[in-house]
């Protein structure tokens, strides 16, 4: 089963506009694959790229080691569900799915049965011989999925497909579209700005900014080891910290966070000397008793204190004023203290959660010479 | 409920219905008149008769007429309609150089005075060394026509999601297959309204027609201008007149209903609600 | 601006004799447009030529460029043509200042008193609009306003003039032009005054009243300022095709009623001298163009914009 799509050095311009700044990556065949970022970022014209819709201006998108350039989108085996399923209102929604099997000339019985099994897949049999505008925002949503599929495509492309519903509905369908993937094995290319999705969904995320992509990897090592600031603050929170790295320290390296703060990091790149960023997670920030000894335990004040339900999420300042967020798991229930603004604590920050980010962001590619 | 007191809506209602009697009196006047036996038309009304009616139709002058000034309507509702969609879709592309000067030219027609159309017409006419004929009349009504056309048609293309022709290519159609049809069938409801709005504007056109007519084939609004002249021919005129009143009165009610018709039917019937009856019981479908 | 496909990538792009052509959706803009400037720039260009007697119907007559005729419509004293333009202005100017002051309370009814049927009575408003203009025409010239008709023998009939003396000034009057052109642009002229004040936010007006302000002056300082737009575009409306109008004193005028259209028509139906009608032609539209540019920037201009740009 093919499906593998492999962007090389590419290059989208709009005028005088850059939208895709040089892009290297490999989308391997069968998997769950997201293209995360802000708005802006270049990952829905990364996606029309695959489809067929805008040409690259240079470079190449290449499936299954066929290049894409000049093949139109409906010559391509790759099928699209839109950011506004772009169902179309007229037909019913039988005839909807069916109009790609139309297209290829696929003869009325093999139609009817093809389509019978995608809506079977989505579970719209009940409603095949409605309209679009008759229909919620999950099912058309359904239709807009099964009316690619039945096209037994290698690649399916999704531009934000889950964002015009409800959180409820979002988070259902969430669950239903990984499952759907990992049953029927198709690449999934998904395009979303919600890293929550993306985490939860992806065997692998590419993280976009700038029509670049910061970094590639599966959802955990992206979150645990994320290779640039901006990674580290688009996945989840994350604390970022100036520092100065001294020299090495056991496994890590010895740093100050300001005068006389002096921890040590395990994680990321230990070998970095002086100026350096370090990120830390809330999560693994402890908040100890004011006067806890250990190593890594700064003194700090509360600022701020929220309760969130499932945690609290406190803000300490440093003597420094460098400001560190800490979340507290709700495990003690009633029994939490309670971290009134003022109060004297000490911020443990584990050294193994503690990572250097790598100094230049890894390049992908170098810019080709302009050629018009 | 904007706060309009009451003697203020009653003084604009009595506004409002005095406006509406005075627009349809001459209408109605031209309906009564043609049932009415005396051959001019004036109080008191001798006596109900339809024999205009059926000179109006036995006269073939003026059936001629009428269906020269139909031929026409149809053809300009035609070519003005095909060449409104092709000025669309050109609009409608993504970058257009000079997009607002060729928009300038395509509605220009809208204000160019007819009378000086009509005789700048007639110039080309000679200066192609080219004959009056009834075949400029018709390209002279297709390039007034036109913008009504544009105008029509630009706004609900405008409108179309532009995902959907993608759609229709991202599943196998190609690019004039995807325009038959998904685009052309949404535009249908804004087609036929271009089609009337040019037949109309065809059809009761005075100015160019009376130019670019030969003598002996006039548009009916041409032989309507000679033939009110005519007292013998007024009653037979205004039982045509009647009919032809009647009769667009009859098209806009339909066309507003078709329209609404239209409308509901490209999204179903509303009445059905979203399925709540028919939806399986599985969690997974529950919306 | 062609796109440059490199990297070993293979140029796909049409090629038309060495020359690279990326004929997009725009193309389709090309037939109505040739259409449009060989039907209506290019007559205007030979009413030009014929204007500054650079070519004449007349055969065998000498033409050399010359701006006789030019200088005769526009500065000769007492030039007749030009006195009839100012008549056709000034009833122009006044029809269209008529119909917009009247057809504002109805604008007004449709939306602020009609509220559940507006549309319906907006349609009722509009219904005699779309049927043929001539024929209304004709019902006022001989139906209503003729010496037998409608007007005069009501008049007869509540014996407010005796049986037989009709108003004389009821047809082929500088009345019955007015009247008539009146009557054919009310309903449409409704129209966009309606539009503005229908889709104005009303929740200023209520705004207004909650700061203290009585009806009168909600509408007045409120309502109808913000209507303004709706009013001038009416006014145009009315005002641009009005200039050229030649229709109506054609069935309702009499001949000292002629406006200025007529006056064109008559330079190229009874007696054909074509450069001087051309003149007249050209001066025609040079008003109506100038008329486009001062009031043209209340209109509608939603057309000019394209497509939503290329996006991310």
């Amino acid at each position: 089963m093919g499906g593998e799509i492999r962007l090389e050095r590419l290059v989208k311009r709009f005028g005088s506009f850059t939208a895709i700044d040089g892009i290297d990556l490999t989308i391997p065949a069968g998997q769950f694959f997201s293209l995360l970022g802000p708005s802006g970022c270049g990952k829905t014209t990364t996606l029309r790229m695959v489809a067929g819709f805008e040409q690259p201006t240079s470079g190449g998108v290449l499936l299954d080691g066929v290049d894409m350039a000049g093949i139109p989108p409906n010559k391509r085996n790759v099928n699209t569900v839109f950011q506004s399923y772009a169902l179309f209102p007229h037909m019913k929604v039988f005839d909807n799915v069916a109009f790609g099997l139309r297209r290829a000339h696929v003869d009325k019985s093999q139609v009817k049965q093809r389509v019978d099994a995608a809506l079977e897949q989505v579970q719209l049999t009940a409603l095949a011989r409605r309209k679009p505008a008759q229909l919620s925002g999950g099912q058309q949503q359904r239709v807009a999925l099964a009316r690619a599929l039945v096209l037994q495509p290698e690649v399916l492309l999704l531009d934000e497909p889950l964002g015009a519903l409800d959180a409820k509905l979002r988070r259902q369908l969430q669950v239903e579209l990984k499952a759907l993937q990992e049953q029927i094995g198709v690449t999934f290319l998904y395009v979303t700005h919600d890293q929550e999705e993306a985490i939860t969904m992806s065997d692998q995320v590419a993280v976009m900014n700038h029509g670049r992509v910061e970094q590639a990897a599966t959802p955990r090592e992206m979150y645990e080891e994320p290779s640039t600031a901006f990674v580290a603050d688009f996945l989840g929170v994350s604390n970022l910290m100036e520092a100065h790295a001294t020299g090495p320290s056991g496994p890590g390296v010895a740093l100050e966070l300001g005068p006389g703060v002096a921890v040590e990091a395990a994680r990321g790149d230990v070998a970095a000397r002086g100026a350096v960023k370090a990120v830390i997670r809330p999560e693994r920030v402890r908040i100890e008793p004011a006067g806890s000894g250990g190593p890594n335990r700064v003194p700090a004040m509360v600022t701020r204190s929220v309760y969130l339900g499932n945690g609290v999420r406190v803000i300490v300042h440093l003597a420094s004023g460098q400001p560190i967020v800490a979340l507290v798991s709700n495990t003690e229930g009633d029994a939490m203290p309670d971290w009134d603004p003022g109060t004297p604590v000490t911020v443990h920050l584990p050294s193994a959660a503690l990572r250097i980010l790598p100094v230049a962001l890894p390049s992908t590619i170098t810019e080709p010479a302009p050629t018009a | 409920m904007s706060g309009v007191s009451r003697l203020g809506r009653a003084l604009l209602s009595v506004y409002f219905w005095a406006f509406i009697l005075f627009l349809f009196v001459p209408l109605l006047t031209l309906v009564v008149f043609a049932f009415n036996e005396s051959a001019t038309p004036t109080l008191p009304i001798t006596a109900f008769s339809t024999h205009w009616f059926g000179l109006a139709f036995g006269d073939t002058e003026l059936r001629n007429a009428l269906l020269r000034s139909v031929e026409i309507g149809a053809l300009t509702g035609l070519l003005a309609t095909a060449l409104g969609i092709m000025a669309s879709i050109g609009l409608s592309a993504k970058r257009l150089h000079l997009r607002g000067l060729i928009v300038a030219i395509l509605l220009l027609p809208l204000v160019v005075p007819y009378i000086s159309l009509a005789v700048g017409l007639l110039i080309l006419l000679k200066e192609l060394g080219l004959q009056i004929s009834l075949w400029a009349v018709l390209l002279g009504h297709v390039v007034i026509a036109l913008p009504f056309a544009v105008l029509v048609i630009l706004p609900r293309l405008r409108s179309l999601d532009p995902s959907m022709v993608e759609a229709a290519r991202d599943l196998g159609s190609g690019e004039v297959t995807a325009f038959n049809l998904v685009t052309l069938p949404l535009l249908m409801p804004s087609l036929v309204s271009s089609f009337l709005i040019c037949f109309i504007t065809s059809f009761d056109e005075f100015a160019i027609a009376s130019f670019l007519a030969p003598s002996g084939s006039p548009t009916y609004p041409v032989f309507l201008y000679s033939g009110s002249r005519t007292p013998g021919l007024l009653p037979e005129l205004i039982a045509m007149g009647s009919l032809i009143i009647v009769f667009s009165l009859v098209i806009i009610v339909i066309a507003e209903g078709g329209r609404r018709w239209a409308e509901l039917r490209l999204r179903g019937e509303a009445a059905e609600d979203a399925g709540t009856a028919a939806e399986p019981a599985g969690a997974l479908a529950a919306t | 601006m062609p796109e440059s496909v490199s990297g070993g990538t293979p140029d796909r792009t049409p090629r038309v004799r060495g020359v690279r052509l990326r004929l997009g959706r725009g193309a389709f803009v090309i037939p109505p447009l040739g259409v449009v400037l060989l039907l209506l720039l290019g007559p205007v260009v030979l009413l030009a030529l014929y204007s500054l007697n650079l070519r004449t119907n007349i055969p065998g007559t000498p033409t050399a460029f010359s701006s006789a005729n030019w200088k005769d419509f526009l500065t000769g004293t007492g030039n007749p043509f030009r006195g009839r333009f100012f008549y056709s202005m000034k009833i122009t100017v006044l029809v269209s200042v008529a119909v917009t002051i009247a057809a504002y309370p109805l604008a007004y009814f449709l939306a602020f008193v009609a509220r559940r049927f507006r549309y319906v009575l907006l349609l009722l408003l509009l219904a005699p609009f779309f049927t043929s203009y001539l024929l209304r025409v004709v019902a006022w010239s001989d139906i209503m306003l003729n010496q037998n008709g409608l007007v005069n023998q009501t008049l007869w009939l509540l014996h407010v003039l005796p049986h037989g003396h009709g108003v004389s000034w009821l047809l082929y009057s500088n009345f019955s032009i007015f009247l008539v052109l009146f009557y054919s642009w009310i309903p449409f002229v409704s129209l966009p005054i309606f539009a503005v004040l229908e889709n104005m936010d009303h929740s200023l007006i209520e705004a207004a009243t909650d700061l203290g302000s009585n009806r009168l002056s909600t509408f007045w300082r409120v309502t109808f300022p913000l209507s303004l737009p709706g009013v001038i575009a009416a006014f145009v409306f009315v005002l641009i095709p009005t200039t050229g109008e030649f229709i109506t004193p054609l069935y309702v005028g009499g001949p000292n009623n002629q406006l200025f259209g007529n006056v064109i028509q008559s330079f190229f139906g009874n007696s054909p001298d074509w450069n001087y009608g051309a003149v007249l032609a050209v001066s025609l539209i040079a008003v109506v163009l100038v008329l486009m540019l001062v009031f043209g920037r209340f209109l509608n201009t939603d057309l000019r914009q394209g497509e939503a740009g290329a996006g991310a």
